[in-house]
Formats: structure tokens, sequence, C-alpha cells
């Protein structure tokens, strides 16, 4: 954004909107902070946020997750912009360092959901298209499975193996080097 | 499927690609259907493979006695079990000879002569076949003339024609033949899935392949002629080679000294070793459009290029027919003969920057085509989980 700080953008900035969860709960955030949403943030482009956003693929005990973690993000994001332009003054690097580490602990702790929880918040993320939510909770659902067996991995998220007995032997016997 | 909640495809692609062992993503795709089928998507594969790197060299294989099927040695910084990358699942046939022509990504191109017991002659077929996941394909013959001799047999992987290289196993490859006999080369592509091959059939005294890119094969013919194939594709062209190149006659020395590249600019390259030491450049004027007048462009000086530390008393020779696992633009393969026992060293130069690489050791230079078989299994080597091999995801197609 070339024009950064007119007046216009600021107004811009404080404005708020109204999201609707599948609950008909409402929330209201600042723009800022629902543009994390690139679905959101092209309603917004588009003017049709009047009324507020209906959102009926997301709980609102998932939309209040989601719109905590935006919350965070969207000043994470602000932060980022305001230092750039003294980026190699180190004082700013430090406060920048310590930023990040606590938002690296907020994620970290974020991400302490059961199981459903966590697949509800990856389904909202990939519909919302919040990148930086997505990438957390794909990478999550990754690390726990490094390392599991198939049965671990079936049990862990309740898989139902489809897989015929002969096609999952067909498989084992195909990727023997994995199984030993 | 997810008994709780359905997660598409793409979401579940985004989680498997961000596993960083292959272990891993074999145990994940043993789970259920769904993430099989996500799996066993070649763009996923392709997708995983830019994503965590080239992979590394599970070994190598070498031709093995007369009779005795090639065999497997792994590299030394792989632990793999090298019996996973035995040939034993391949037919059992007596009186046969197995010879491995090329490897690229998992896969292994083997020729299989089996002999006729009592009268001395025999047949050839082309075996294409994935040894980690103990499968193979017999490739019909591509001649249909007896007594013909196969110039070069290569695999080509989706992207020979850019820097990456992708290889969906025995789904998805290409088999590159060239065989000569009775006054003709034919040259043929075969295409996983298809029964027969696309050939073409030129009429010569000899042929002899002279150079390999990733775009087009090129077969040196008598009076001069060259034909290229584009390997994309499967047209044909031909240019006579420029009298500009010294001394070039039908003996034996201009074949085995003259190779035709593609520089980083994707035009051609005539490049020839001149007296065993110097190596010679010439590029079409005209900004290198086809039937413009070749000219030199300029010349090497291989000991310059050495840092001058070679053998100056042994003659340096291009190698024409090496896999194309070996090529890189602007580069051609050259090799020095050691002499006694030890083997041929073989290195790349550089023609544009003038730079020599040595090629490892590993490459099994006994074999003359491929010069290197080696399995280029992806290794997963920073994980607790072991080595393992991407290669082998592949073999999930049912």
């Amino acid at each position: 954004m070339a024009s950064a700080g007119s007046g216009d953008e600021k107004a811009a900035a404080a404005a708020m909107i109204t999201l609707i969860s599948s609950d008909n709960e409402k929330f209201e955030v600042t723009e800022a902070t629902a543009t994390l949403s690139q679905t959101i943030r092209h309603m917004i482009e588009d003017g049709c946020t009047d009324g507020g956003v209906p959102l009926p693929n997301v709980t609102s005990k998932i939309l209040a997750r989601v719109i905590e973690y935006c919350k965070k993000h969207a000043t994470a994001a602000a932060g980022e912009e305001g230092s750039s332009s003294s980026f190699s003054d180190a004082a700013f690097l430090e406060v920048d360092r310590a930023f990040l580490e606590e938002l690296e602990e907020f994620d970290d702790a974020f991400l302490e959901v059961d199981r459903a929880t966590l697949f509800d918040l990856i389904l909202a993320a990939n519909y919302l298209d919040i990148k930086g939510l997505l990438n957390l909770t794909c990478q999550k659902v990754a690390d726990s499975v490094k390392g599991k067996t198939p049965e671990q991995i079936r049990e862990m998220y309740n898989i139902v193996n489809d897989l015929t007995p002969e096609e999952e032997a067909e498989i084992r016997r195909e990727t023997q080097w994995a199984f030993e | 499927m997810l008994a709780t909640v359905a997660i598409p495809d793409d979401i579940v692609e985004l989680i498997l690609l961000r596993l960083d062992s292959l272990v891993s993503l074999v145990h994940a795709a043993t789970t259920c259907k769904q993430w099989r089928r996500v799996v066993a998507d070649a763009v996923f594969r392709r997708r995983y493979r830019s994503l965590h790197g080239p992979p590394m060299a599970a070994g190598t294989y070498h031709n093995g006695e007369r009779f005795e099927r090639p065999h497997f040695v792994p590299s030394p910084s792989a632990t793999i079990d090298g019996r996973h990358f035995s040939l034993d699942f391949l037919p059992d046939d007596t009186y046969c000879i197995w010879t491995v022509r090329d490897c690229r990504g998992s896969l292994l191109l083997l020729d299989r002569l089996q002999l006729q017991p009592g009268n001395g002659g025999g047949y050839s077929n082309l075996v294409i076949c994935e040894p980690l996941a103990r499968r193979y394909e017999i490739i019909p013959p591509l001649s249909t003339f007896a007594n013909c001799v196969q110039l070069g047999a290569f695999i080509l992987v989706d992207g020979d024609d850019n820097a990456e290289e992708g290889c969906d196993g025995m789904s998805n490859f290409r088999v590159l033949c060239v065989v000569h006999g009775h006054y003709k080369t034919r040259a043929g592509m075969f295409t996983s899935g298809s029964s027969y091959w696309r050939e073409e059939t030129f009429y010569s005294l000899w042929a002899s392949i002279v150079g390999l890119t990733a775009r087009s094969i090129y077969l040196y013919m008598n009076e001069g002629r060259v034909i290229s194939m584009d390997l994309r594709t499967s047209e044909f062209s031909n240019f006579l080679l420029p009298s500009i190149i010294e001394g070039w006659d039908e003996d034996d020395r201009i074949r085995h000294r003259m190779t035709i590249t593609a520089g980083r600019d994707n035009k051609e390259r005539i490049v020839v070793v001149h007296f065993g030491c110097k190596v010679k450049v010439y590029a079409r004027l005209d900004g290198g459009s086809c039937g413009a007048e070749w000219a030199l462009e300029k010349t090497i000086e291989i000991s310059e290029a050495m840092g001058g530390v070679h053998r100056h008393n042994r003659d340096w020779d291009l190698i024409q027919t090496a896999s194309l696992s070996l090529h890189r633009a602007g580069s051609v393969l050259i090799q020095q003969e050691q002499g006694g026992s030890s083997r041929a060293k073989c290195f790349r130069l550089d023609v544009e920057t003038r730079e020599m690489e040595l090629l490892p050791d590993h490459h099994d230079m006994k074999v003359e085509v491929p010069l290197s078989p080696t399995l280029r299994a992806c290794i997963d080597h920073d994980d607790g989980d072991g080595d393992a091999l991407c290669i082998l995801v592949s073999s999930l197609y049912i």
C-alpha cells in the first residue's frame, strides 16, 4: 500500500465488520483483523459486507478461535509494516525478535486443542482462506503423523480403513522397506 | 476417510506435503483410500519432490558376468538394505543375458538377450522395471529385422526438457531406442501404457549416436549427415556437418571425436576433440538459426580446464551415449583412459564456463551404456526414521 498512513487508511483500519457464524452468533472485529481472511477481504472489496458477513460453514466455537488467531496475527502484520522503514535499526530488530517469539508461543498454545477441533480449524482456515492459520494447523497434523504406523494414524484421527485387505497387502508388499 | 468430518483431498494434500520422512508418507498412504489416492497423484509427488529437495543416489547397478543378473551396490551413505534392490523378481529364464542400459529415478532399463540353445543365435527385448516395487514390463521389440545392433537405449522422464527431473515410476515413462542393421537405422520411442513403438527408419551404411541432450538425440550417418530427433515431438530433421570441421571423413576418428550438445541458450553446438587434448566448439552464425553456417566459437585446452594437472600422454575421448541423468546444458562428457587396469576417468566439461567436473567414482565405467547405472532412489537422509526412498510412493498406484 503506497498510501499507507493517509487519513483514509486510518479510518478504514478502524472500521468494524460483523461476522455471523453458522449458529447465528455475531462477532464484531476490526477490518484489519477480518482481512487476514482473503475470502472476507474480497467481500469487503466488493462492498458486500453491510449487514454482516454470514459464514454458514463455521460454528461460533471455531469462529471465536479463528478470530483470536487473526487478532494476534493482525497486530503482528501491523508491527512488521511499522518497523520496515527502520529495518537496519538493531533495537527494532531486537523488539521484532521478542515479538516473534511471543507469536510463536501464542501459536503453540493456540494449537493445544483436541483433534476434532484441529480439523475444524483447518476447514475454517481453508474456507476463509487464511494462509498462516492453514499452514500452522496442517503442520500440526503432519507433525502428529510423523513416525506413526498406519494403525496408529487411523486410531489417532478415527480414520476408517476402507482399503480391502488385498489392497493393503499390495501396498505393504511394494513398500516393504518402509515397514521394517 | 476421516470418520468425524470429510476432509477434502486438497487439504489432505497440504498435510501430507509437510511430512518430511518418506517412511511417514508411505505409512500415511496406507491408512485409507483417500490418503492413498492423494499420495499416488503425480502432481502431488512432483510437489513433494520440489519441496523436499533433490534425491540422493541409493547405489548403483553393475552388470555381472555372462549369465549373472546385474547386482546392486548400495552407496556408502545409504543404509538401506541392498536386498530391496535385488533383481530376483525378473522372469527366470535360463540362457538369458541381462544388461543394464539406463537408470532414471526409480526405473531401470535392461536389455534381455535370450540365447537359443544350440544354434548360438538369440533375440533381445528391452525390459523396464522398478526394483523397489518389484515390478517389470517387457517392452515389445523395436526392430523387425534380425541381427541388428542396438546403438543405444535410454529412459526419458517428464521434465527432461527443463532442469527439474521427475519420475513417476512405471506409470509414466518413455524409452528411446536406436538400432542399426542391414543398412537401415531405426529410431523409436515407446511410451508407457502403449503396446507399440513410434518409429522411423533411415537408410544408411552405418550410423552412430553422437549426442543426447534433454531435447534431442543426434545420429551421425555416412556422408556427414546428422539426423536429429526431437524427443518431445518425435519429429526428425537433418543437417550436414560443415566442412569447416577439419578433416571430417568417413573414418572412425570423427565419429568418436565429435558430439553435438545444446548450450544454455538451447542452441546446438558441435564439439570436437582435436589431437586428443584440445576441444573446439562450433556454433551457428546468425544467432543459431537452422541452415545458417557454422563457425568456430571457441577452443578449450583441456589441460587449462584441468588447472594444468593432467596426464598428457593419453588422449581424451567424448562420451556420446551417456544416460540423460548425466546431461547438463552447455556441457559435454569426456573421458581419459588411465592405463593398466584402472578405469577411465570421466569428466563433465562445461564448454561455456570451461569448468571440468570429475564425475563420482561409483559410476561403473565398465558398462559403456549407460555410463552410470545409478539408481537415483530418493533417500530421505535427515530424519530419524532411517533411510527411505520416495520413489516407493509411485508403487502406490493400483
